[in-house]
């Protein structure tokens, strides 16, 4: 690598020297990123609550109740997850998936797969159903309620 | 926080001597940015001998493994002789006894933007889909069961969670888990910190080496943008330092330092164990030194010796690829078909668009002299971006969707060393000596040459 060479012929020197100078300054401007130091000066304990929430936004559920799922469940007990309407959309598959990470030690299976076929074996396997926005089917053994979200337990 | 205080402690305490086993003269920050990822490395291969062996995990045994680790570290590095080849220090350090009044600003802008980032990282849990869909949730799963757990990873109903994306990071948050009793991950954010740090860290020491003190400060708080990741928990921190600083020592490597080499890779190796990105990066380093410096080739071993393990393993068993996922030819061809519309969406889609603007128009302005040093880093990004052009190509997701949700953050990863490289190719041309690459000792007539700046 030929560092020595001086990369500025002399007669166009100081017009190269300007121009690598302001894209140097330029560049060091759009890359440091001055956004962040909003976090010096904005509401840090709303944007924590909205940050802690946002993750199960989606769903509508809320951490409280998968808490309360997985302190009721065994490690290792097979967990299907039952949504209205028993359809892939995006609020199932963010339940579904939201639910994996609360319950992580159990096996989290669907009722429903992305192609919206049923999975009545995932349902067989299925030591629990967690219910969210769906009543219990008559004769269900409920083994813990709280607020729209229900936790039975099968035979 | 106390489990995630203990767990750092300990990524440090194993981290330093080998950090100092590798390069027996990496001092201060330096030495505190390399110990954070070689510690972070040293957990996750702790952490996966004792999965791969079927030992579960438990928290003395890993605590023994990993001071049996920092102890031979810190004899190997008193038995290591000083080096004889590295690559001169153009800083002039010696020579220059404070740094000057515009540095100094531009290291507290950066320490600014560090101490924000810091905040803003531990705000709360980390709360984007990719930590709790990907790399927190197989953290937590493995937590549970005590080492990989591999019927997880195969299941097809997990396939969400990319079961083929290798795990340094989610054996990371394994060890907190360990280290606290249970699972908990409100200071997680903590890794995201932690490996931008160490990047920063390692880009101030290595734009230092080879530029005055003010431009190496501009350097570093230029690629505050890029290494201060947004995507907290995710594994764009860790890829972001690893991949970044190794292709920056591979550019060192390039220039005759015997030392650089084996941080390129020990760092592009366990970027490979980061994320399937990190491989290709590493994959493009190769590429690059071949062509510019074939010798080297050799001398990137540790890469291999690291990456190698995972791809046996998630080949051993079957971990889906959604990139190799149905007829891959068909999905090329038609996205093929439709360039101009996957063109439009690159465009809408970049990040930062004026920093790249720039960026392309000082890599055209700037004379071939003084980019000539940047050879490696610029081969290697053109070839890391052809792959991912490649995997968009093969997606099997639409690709729209594809590029809107992941090429923001895959041009991001290239941030950092391309713009350490074309900075300092600009400060070549704005001073009136650009530095001296060869292999001379430093303190010698050689190294002794001014710096850029």
């Amino acid at each position: 690598v030929d560092g020595n060479a001086d990369p500025s012929p002399s007669s166009k020197v100081p017009a190269r020297r300007a121009a690598a100078g302001a894209l140097f300054a330029a560049l060091v401007c759009f890359g440091a990123d001055p956004s962040l130091l909003r976090v010096f000066t904005t509401d840090r304990a709303s944007l924590r609550q909205r940050f802690t929430e946002l993750p199960d936004a989606p769903w509508g559920g809320t951490p409280a109740f998968l808490a309360g799922v997985r302190a009721r469940t065994e490690a290792g007990s097979v967990i299907a997850v039952a949504m209205p309407g028993r359809v892939w959309d995006d609020r199932y598959a963010h339940a579904y998936y939201r639910a994996h990470y609360a319950l992580a030690g159990r096996e989290v299976v669907p009722l429903v797969d992305q192609s919206g076929r049923m999975q009545p074996a995932n349902l067989a396997r299925a030591r629990y159903v967690v219910l969210w926005d769906t009543p219990p089917p008559p004769g269900a053994r409920v083994a813990w309620r709280d607020g729209q979200g229900a936790l039975v337990e099968r035979p | 926080v106390t489990g995630a205080a203990l767990a750092i402690g300990a990524i440090f305490a194993v981290g330093l001597p080998l950090a100092r086993a590798v390069d027996r003269e990496a001092r201060g920050t330096m030495l505190l940015g390399l110990a954070y990822l070689y510690g972070s490395g040293a957990v996750f291969a702790v952490l996966g001998t004792f999965a791969l062996a079927g030992i579960r995990w438990a928290t003395w045994t890993i605590a023994a493994a990993l001071a049996v680790i920092a102890i031979g570290a810190s004899r190997a590095a008193w038995r290591i002789a000083p080096r004889v080849a590295r690559a001169p220090d153009a800083s002039g350090a010696a020579h220059v006894p404070e740094r000057p009044a515009l540095a100094r600003i531009l290291d507290a802008l950066t320490l600014l933007s560090g101490i924000a980032y810091a905040l803003y990282a531990t705000l709360a849990a980390p709360w984007e889909w990719d930590f709790w869909a990907i790399w927190g949730l197989k953290g937590r799963v493995f937590h549970e069961a005590g080492g990989v757990d591999w019927r997880y990873l195969a299941s097809p109903w997990n396939e969400f969670a990319h079961p083929d994306y290798p795990l340094l990071l989610p054996l990371n948050y394994a060890f907190v888990g360990l280290i606290d009793g249970d699972w908990n991950d409100r200071w997680l954010g903590l890794w995201s910190v932690g490996y931008a740090g160490a990047a920063l860290a390692v880009v101030r020491h290595l734009a230092r080496r080879e530029a005055s003190p003010w431009i190496a400060s501009a350097i570093t708080l230029a690629i505050t943008g890029f290494a201060l990741s947004r995507h907290v928990g995710s594994a764009e921190a860790p890829l972001i330092a690893f991949g970044g600083c190794g292709l920056l020592f591979a550019r060192v490597a390039a220039h005759g330092d015997a030392t650089a080499a084996r941080h390129a890779a020990l760092c592009l190796g366990l970027g490979a164990s980061v994320k399937n990105e990190g491989l290709a990066l590493a994959v493009a380093v190769a590429i690059a030194l071949a062509v510019v410096q074939r010798r080297l080739l050799v001398r990137l071993w540790p890469a291999l010796a690291i990456a190698a393990p995972w791809l046996v393993l998630r080949a051993v068993h079957a971990l889906p690829t959604d990139l190799a996922e149905g007829n891959v030819l068909a999905r090329l061809g038609g996205h093929l078909g439709e360039a101009g519309s996957f063109a439009f969406a690159f465009a809408r889609e970049m990040p930062r668009p004026w920093f790249w603007l720039t960026l392309a128009l000082a890599l055209a302005v700037t004379p071939r002299a003084a980019i000539a040093p940047e050879r490696v880093v610029l081969l290697a990004s053109g070839l890391q971006t052809c792959f991912v052009l490649g995997a968009f190509l093969m997606t099997p997701h639409d690709m729209h969707w594809h590029i809107a949700t992941a090429w923001p953050r895959l041009a991001d990863q290239l941030g950092l060393p391309l713009t350490f490289s074309v900075l300092l190719a600009l400060a070549r041309v704005l001073t009136p000596k650009a530095a001296t690459w060869g292999t001379a000792v430093p303190g010698t007539a050689a190294s002794a040459q001014p710096a850029i700046g």
